[in-house]
């Protein structure tokens, strides 16, 4: 039974985070063939995420484009977490961009950090509905 | 309207938590029938849970089968760090990309350094082929 949908999905992490608050793309999904009406792109991201020294927490972009030079979409994402402890952290969001082969960039600052946070899993995926 | 994805769900606990740190099935999703070709499998799962006595993080792992021996999804297990007593609410989405067979999946838990079982609530499992 069912149906499938256009979609797209990484789980490679895309490079280890700084000892900074620098925003830092983590993960970006292949390009996706979005329809030229005002289709809905979904977007769901996981990670595990041990803040590094002196990070308050994290703070989470989403850009439309292959790195942190693409359309910023119109969220960020806020958590309050305790330096050394191990979070799961997942978001969702939905885009609409109107047709074209666009890629996803999530993007990560580790707020107040002075170390180098970790993250051991996580991933993206786009669909589209 | 519209058109179904493949889907499977469960809300109900596979096993009641033991108080230990044993890896312990959650949940277990019947088998899915994933198409021949590089489809994603779209896993979604949400845990609430108040932990017991001792207990300082949970682990939790997806696995490929019904049992904790079954071949891992997640590259890594997931570590939440909790605190006794504290009711916490854990959500988790992942993946897996798969050939064509019959694959039923399932969550497992481990209450690290725990003496006293945590207690479960409002929790579900879902997957879902693109």
């Amino acid at each position: 039974m069912g149906s499938r949908v256009g979609s797209q999905s990484t789980g490679t992490l895309l490079g280890v985070l700084p000892a900074s608050s620098a925003y830092t793309a983590i993960y970006t999904t292949p390009a996706i063939i979005t329809p030229s009406d005002s289709a809905m792109v979904f977007l769901f991201w996981s990670m595990v995420f041990t803040p590094g020294t002196a990070c308050l927490g994290y703070q989470m972009k989403f850009y439309r484009g292959p790195d942190l030079n693409g359309v910023l979409l119109p969220v960020t994402w806020n958590a309050v977490q305790v330096a050394g402890n191990s979070y799961v952290c997942c978001g969702g969001y939905v885009d609409s961009p109107g047709g074209g082969a666009v890629p996803y960039t999530l993007a990560i600052s580790q707020t107040a950090a002075t170390g180098a946070g970790t993250i051991t899993d996580g991933g993206l995926i786009a669909f589209i509905l | 309207m519209g058109f179904r994805f493949a889907a499977l769900s469960t809300t109900a606990p596979a096993s009641v938590m033991p108080a230990n740190s044993t890896e312990t099935v959650v949940f277990a999703l019947p088998q899915m029938v994933p198409p021949t070709d590089s489809a994603i499998v779209a896993l979604m799962w949400n845990v609430g849970m108040t932990p017991g006595t001792g207990c300082t993080s949970f682990r939790f792992n997806l696995r490929r089968g019904f049992t904790v021996s079954d071949p891992l999804v997640n590259a890594t297990p997931w570590i939440a760090t909790v605190a006794v007593g504290s009711a916490i609410q854990i959500n988790g989405f992942y993946f897996d990309v798969m050939f064509g067979q019959f694959w039923p999946y399932c969550l497992t838990i481990q209450q690290i350094t725990a003496t006293v079982a945590s207690t479960l609530f409002a929790s579900a499992m879902h997957s879902f082929i693109l």
